[in-house]
């Protein structure tokens, strides 16, 4: 099984603001590191007036992107059932379609950390920028800044550290990423 | 102290007598046979107080109250209440007492099992006990440390930085072993079935000895040798020479936080020497007398018993051009996980057409390189 991006929030103006953090649902699994734009508010649900819905990132750049952000709580999902607190591997963790999660505003200036599994694409020295892909929920490398729209801008190439067994050094390869809007 | 599993002390309902004397019996059979121990001191009773007098107590002596008491928990087991009235080949053949002997003599491999392994892998190993079907799951924390960055007075938060915990897990296998005795070589004294079944369990032993090292040598086989003869940063060299010995042995020192040894088979730990070609040694030092120097540049130097290589006549399995470099105080490299107890099933004397007896022995263990610890190797030239 691929491993599941991980996602640090390093410096994010979302941290000292509550209205910056929407709770969310998706039609599909997106990992922590994975952007959206929110659109209507979810139907059927409870508190149906918190809850939004997302979408994937237009091709026009007019996207006021959300980035998927929540505790680390990893499923073990084995047909319909469903295991709480057995795993406990953060590569592991993703939000289920159809779970309600949070996703955080994106804020020119925001630093993050993301694990290599968030990024599409081979990484190089020439991969300056991480941008958004029209129609996919995670970013990708790139080598130039979208035409238009937001984007990250690749500060350093880095490690997240988890625990794993001797030889392995458990570090995991991510990047530290610079939102530009 | 060894320490009963927790199924044993269901199955014994508490009464732990007959395992504590075991253990005691088996730790006293070890030190009159010679089965030296280093790491650790094997504890038994030497003497009684009887009154005012102190007795001696013998190997023999206590083999006999074992035996006796055996004999009584069996009875106990079987619902026997009176084992002498008859004799003893007719007391095998009931069922009761057949079934009471081998869940008692099971029950007794599982206590001391885990105490051979101790003994013989111990430096590197843990050995965990778990119920039949358990996994075991072990959390592993990251051992890297945050950054610290200088800073201006006026901002209250830095760049948030965390790291997290990693889970690995060790499931267990069914081992088994069947061994068949002859209904008419056992009673014309050429065979025994009790003869094969301790062999059996020495097999087991062995097997877990081995899964346990081929693990070892299989974990630390992953590590990089350096390119030049520069081994900073490497924990793995290809040919001794002391400098690199003594840098490997700091470095796991450093990382573990706890001293470091070096350990090997008897062959290997002789080559552990200085390398100026000046040094000396009498014929009444250390390395004459044992082969080897239990403590070099201030590292201890550990034997790893040979183990036979029972398919290759006279050839051995450990390789002896390995030395380990481990730090046995910290995380054990190598868990062995053993689930649930011995399960024997054994035939009756007339159960097969063809008057053989059978025992088939069935044991689950598992083994894996799980440790937070680590460590470094030197490949002989």
């Amino acid at each position: 099984m691929a491993n599941h991006a991980i996602l640090i929030q390093s410096d994010v103006l979302a941290k000292d603001n509550d209205s910056l953090n929407k709770n969310v649902v998706a039609t599909v699994d997106i990992d922590n590191g994975f952007i959206f734009n929110i659109g209507a508010i979810a139907t059927g649900r409870m508190k149906d007036e918190e809850v939004y819905t997302v979408s994937a990132p237009l091709a026009d750049g007019t996207d006021k992107l959300y980035m998927a952000y929540e505790p680390e709580l990893p499923q073990l999902r084995i047909g319909d059932e469903i295991f709480k607190g057995v795993d406990i591997n953060v590569k592991n963790f993703t939000n289920y379609a159809g779970d309600e999660f949070t996703g955080f505003k994106l804020t020119d200036g925001d630093l993050i950390r993301i694990s290599l599994d968030g990024i599409e694409g081979t990484y190089g020295d020439t991969m300056k920028y991480a941008i958004p892909q029209a129609g996919k929920y995670n970013l990708a490398f790139s080598a130039d800044k979208p035409v238009t729209g937001s984007y990250f801008e690749v500060l350093k190439k880095t490690f997240i550290s988890i625990g794993a067994s001797f030889p392995s050094t458990g570090r995991v390869d991510a990047f530290k990423l610079r939102f530009v809007a | 102290m060894a320490v009963i599993p927790e199924r044993i002390m269901k199955f014994s309902q508490g009464k732990t007598k007959l395992y504590t004397n075991f253990i005691d019996l088996f730790h006293h059979y070890r030190d009159v046979n010679g089965i030296e121990n280093k790491r650790r001191h094997l504890e038994y009773m030497k003497t009684k107080k009887v009154g005012d007098n102190v007795q001696e107590l013998s190997l023999d002596y206590k083999e006999k109250k074992f035996n006796k008491l055996l004999q009584d928990t069996i009875a106990e087991y079987a619902n026997v209440k009176d084992f002498s009235s008859l004799p003893a080949e007719v007391w095998a053949t009931n069922p009761n007492y057949k079934w009471a002997t081998f869940a008692v003599v099971g029950s007794l491999i599982d206590v001391v099992l885990p105490e051979t392994m101790i003994d013989s892998v111990g430096l590197y190993t843990q050995v965990l006990n778990g119920d039949l079907n358990d996994s075991f799951a072990f959390t592993l924390k990251s051992d890297d440390l945050f950054a610290v960055t200088r800073a201006g007075k006026g901002k209250r938060h830095t760049e948030v930085q965390k790291d997290f915990a990693g889970q690995q897990t060790l499931i267990t296998y069914e081992h088994d072993i069947t061994v068949q005795a002859s209904l008419i070589r056992v009673l014309c004294g050429q065979e025994s079935l009790a003869e094969f079944t301790m062999k059996a369990i020495r097999s087991i032993e062995r097997e877990m000895n081995l899964d346990v090292y081929y693990a070892l040598v299989k974990g630390l086989e992953a590590l990089p040798t350096p390119p030049t003869a520069d081994v900073n940063g490497f924990l793995r060299i290809s040919g001794y020479t002391q400098k690199a010995a003594m840098h490997i042995a700091d470095t796991v020192s450093a990382y573990n936080g706890k001293p470091a040894i070096f350990l090997g088979t008897r062959e290997a730990c002789s080559q552990i020497l200085p390398d100026n070609a000046n040094y000396r040694y009498d014929i009444d030092s250390e390395f004459a007398r044992l082969g080897y120097a239990q403590t070099m540049f201030g590292t201890d130097v550990m034997i790893m018993p040979q183990v036979p290589d029972i398919d290759n006549k006279y050839k051995l399995l450990l390789d002896p051009k390995k030395i380990y470099v481990i730090s046995p105080s910290s995380d054990k490299l190598i868990k062995l996980g053993i689930t649930g107890a011995t399960r024997p099933i054994t035939d009756a004397p007339y159960d097969n057409a063809n008057l053989t007896q059978s025992a088939t022995f069935k044991k689950d263990w598992g083994v894996g390189f799980i440790t937070n610890s680590i460590a470094g190797e030197i490949d002989l030239a």
